[in-house]
């Protein structure tokens, strides 16, 4: 089942700041945990993924710097800052709020 | 190896190279080198890998217009001295126009004991405002990467707004508490200070009329 990238995409950025809580990460690493986390049904482009890593970028939610290894090109990592951390909460909260209203709406039961 | 290489020049020469464009254009050169790996591992040829892995990653057009938005080559230098000299001429216009009305008006007269005085100090400020505001102005056919985003012109604006009243309360202060009301210099230093904020928004219109920009 091709899963509806919209609505993936409008939840980018919660989703890139889980998959930097544990550890730092670099892009492509990004782009391959959230392909094998949804079981190959979901693959994030480079544009999309970039995108929303400079609007996170922009907001002081993570921040970059760069790694020693490379394959050709230089390899930045990204780091969730305190605020991203904060952020991250905060879109938990807000999505079980926004399912439970939605879900009610739609008399979808669990 | 030269099919990533020529997708990154590629990129290179279309877009601004701002360090923004170049970071990111090394960015996608790891991420492109480790797709390759992955479908030269599936069996691909390595040029059929290299394009395949290209070609994942989606409109990356949209990703540099981005990163560029706001962004301009332009000829700052002539911006810089265009601005120099209009502000220089309202400057020291504004100060004739006091000057003038000191002789005429009684109660303005205190202004116009300190006229020699003043016009010093007003060059002088003028002279130190330009040499912080252009100490990196090298020559006219410098070329010179821009960002002009609404964020940055209003933070400059408004500093140098700051900057004027401030300098201008210390410069009435001083005035008063050192001469009482025997010599008005101060206006002269405030005008020569006005500079700053005339000579900031002159240069972002100039900026923004887009006649310095690089063809």
């Amino acid at each position: 089942m091709e899963i509806q990238s919209d609505i993936i995409r409008g939840h980018l950025e919660p989703i890139i700041l889980k998959c930097l809580l544990k550890e730092d990460r670099y892009g492509y690493e990004l782009s391959k945990i959230i392909t094998e986390k949804t079981d190959n049904e979901y693959e994030i482009n480079a544009q999309s993924l970039y995108s929303a890593i400079r609007r996170l970028e922009s907001q002081k939610l993570l921040k970059s710097y760069w790694g020693d290894e490379t394959k050709g090109g230089r390899r930045k990592y990204y780091k969730i800052t305190d605020n991203g951390k904060e952020a991250f909460k905060q879109h938990i909260k807000n999505w079980q709020f926004a399912k439970f209203i939605i879900d009610k709406l739609l008399e979808i039961k669990e | 190896m030269d099919i990533i290489n020529n997708y990154c020049n590629n990129l290179k020469s279309k877009y601004i190279n701002t360090k923004e464009v170049l970071e990111q254009i090394e960015e996608l050169r790891d991420t492109i080198h480790i797709k390759t790996e992955e479908y030269q591992e599936k069996g691909y040829k390595y040029s059929d890998a290299a394009k395949e892995a290209i070609a994942s990653l989606g409109d990356i057009d949209c990703l540099f217009e981005e990163l560029t938005t706001d962004v301009k080559m332009v000829y700052d230098a002539r911006i810089s001295l265009l601005t120099n000299i209009l502000s220089t001429i309202i400057i020291f216009a504004l100060a004739i126009t006091i000057w003038r009305l000191s002789i005429a008006i009684p109660f303005l007269n205190g202004i116009n004991e300190t006229v020699f005085l003043g016009f010093i100090n007003l060059s002088i400020a003028t002279f130190v405002v330009y040499a912080v505001q252009f100490n990196d102005m090298v020559y006219l056919n410098e070329k010179r990467i821009v960002k002009n985003s609404s964020k940055k012109k209003y933070r400059n604006i408004k500093n140098s707004i700051m900057i004027f009243i401030i300098i201008s309360i210390i410069t009435v202060i001083i005035n008063f508490y050192t001469t009482k009301l025997n010599g008005i210099w101060f206006v002269w230093f405030i005008i020569g200070v006005a500079n700053w904020p005339i000579a900031t928004l002159i240069y972002y219109k100039l900026l923004e009329s887009n006649k310095f920009d690089l063809k």
